[in-house]
């Protein structure tokens, strides 16, 4: 043991002699100023462009952003996601999607009304851009947005290809295996804040929850459930997800597996 | 101030708690960083890319008071990423500029003492890198077990061992 501590004691001096000498820079530290502002400037900016954006459309952009929240991590280099387009579908005809599949490049499983009684309402390709760290443009690709409606209430089936793998740090609600397929769902809560907003301290305590996620962007406060549905298939990434839905975790693992199941 | 109180102004945007906390861990950062990548240029990338994310994360922090081996975490992911690892080399500019900076050696204790330093250090970077790490965690952060299993995302069981097997090398290679 005496032995083990003294090797251990020559190694630490070792290794203080080998850095000896060694330090950070004046102009190490210009650069890393140089890239924060730059990191603010792109902040800011991008929270100005969300500003006026309808809840609809930021419910839009959160659900594009799961893929890189801290709910997920990306094992590639993608630090955040930016979405392009409307709410608004293009084709609200189940009988069109052939056109909006011809726009995205591929086909995709869906369902034209689920047996819990959503149904179609339309759908739309919106364009997904990465971003860097440095908010540098990674790579562009098409997503498919399907709307499906049931008494004034929303859910969005996001389809997008599988550019980078995403891990997803939050344990599941629930995990249910169709076929050699595994499907998660997940709950989440959201509260959806105005740019200017100051965290309260209940806030900043809710905010250490793996499951509890403030969002800039909106016009008033509003907090909001979610529950959110992931699946890959060849290559593609299936994202079901609703907001204050009157629905369990088992239900929207059901309407997964009518999905998957779909010819 | 204290780190946890510098650490909460971080999370609330603040410019001064980052350099704070900077100038506490820029040479330390640095010096890791070339323990484990082995020369200069990829220490400052490694360092300027540490702190950049720390910025721009560190709101991820779950726990203020875990803010140095969260940092580790970031800096040890980044080095095995710059993909130059294998270059061990040091050139002779960097070599000349640090043995400048360095006090005079004079007494021949002075001397063997740093030709062991010198020999304990070829140990250490023949390890490979995995043994590296937690060497240089270990004795040169002075983390604990515990505190290099979080960083490293593995078991404290692994670390240990990895520190074990580290030492025996070591002391194989010094015998020989």
């Amino acid at each position: 043991m005496r032995a083990e501590q003294d090797f251990g004691s020559r190694i630490k001096e070792a290794l203080e002699k080998e850095c000896d000498g060694i330090s950070a820079s004046e102009q190490l530290k210009c650069r890393i100023d140089e890239m924060i502002c730059s990191s603010i400037c792109a902040k800011s900016s991008a929270e100005m462009e969300v500003k006026h954006m309808s809840m609809k459309k930021i419910v839009v952009l959160v659900a594009a952003c799961l893929l890189v929240s801290g709910i997920t991590v990306v094992a590639g280099k993608t630090a955040r996601i930016g979405v392009q387009g409307s709410a608004a579908p293009e084709y609200t005809d189940y009988a069109e999607l052939g056109k909006a599949e011809e726009k995205l490049g591929y086909t995709v499983d869906s369902v034209e009304q689920f047996t819990n009684g959503y149904s179609f309402a339309g759908v739309r390709i919106n364009e997904l851009k990465a971003y860097g760290e440095e908010n540098n443009e990674l790579y562009t690709i098409p997503a498919m947005q399907i709307t499906y409606t049931k008494d004034g209430k929303d859910m969005g089936l996001y389809i997008q290809q599988r550019v980078e793998e995403v891990v997803i740090a939050k344990q599941p609600n629930a995990v249910r295996t169709c076929g050699d397929i595994s499907v998660r769902v997940d709950e989440y809560t959201y509260k959806f804040v105005p740019a200017s907003y100051e965290l309260t301290e209940e806030d900043k305590v809710n905010e250490q929850k793996d499951d509890y996620f403030i969002s800039y962007g909106s016009d008033d406060i509003e907090i909001r459930k979610a529950v959110d549905v992931r699946w890959e298939k060849d290559g593609l990434y299936y994202e079901l997800i609703g907001f204050d839905l009157d629905m369990d975790g088992e239900e929207a693992l059901d309407m997964a597996e009518e999905i998957l199941s779909a010819d | 101030m204290k780190e946890e109180n510098l650490v909460a102004q971080l999370k609330e945007g603040s410019r001064e708690a980052f350099d704070e906390l900077y100038e506490t861990y820029k040479d330390m950062a640095m010096r890791t960083a070339y323990l484990i990548t082995g020369n200069m240029t990829d220490s400052e990338d490694v360092t300027q890319e540490t702190f950049v994310k720390v910025w721009l994360h560190i709101r991820e922090l779950k726990n203020d008071a875990g803010f140095k081996p969260w940092m580790m975490q970031i800096l040890v992911r980044t080095a095995y990423r710059t993909g130059r690892m294998s270059k061990r080399e040091i050139p002779d500019d960097e070599a000349a500029i640090r043995m400048e900076n360095r006090t005079d050696i004079s007494s021949l204790d002075r001397m063997i003492q740093q030709e062991e330093a010198e020999r304990i250090s070829m140990a250490v970077k023949a390890l490979p890198v995995k043994l590296r790490t937690v060497v240089v965690m270990h004795y040169y952060n002075l983390l604990s077990v515990k505190e290099i299993a979080q960083a490293l995302g593995i078991m404290e069981g692994t670390v240990k061992s990895r520190l074990h097997t580290a030492r025996k090398r070591m002391q194989r290679m010094l015998v020989n």
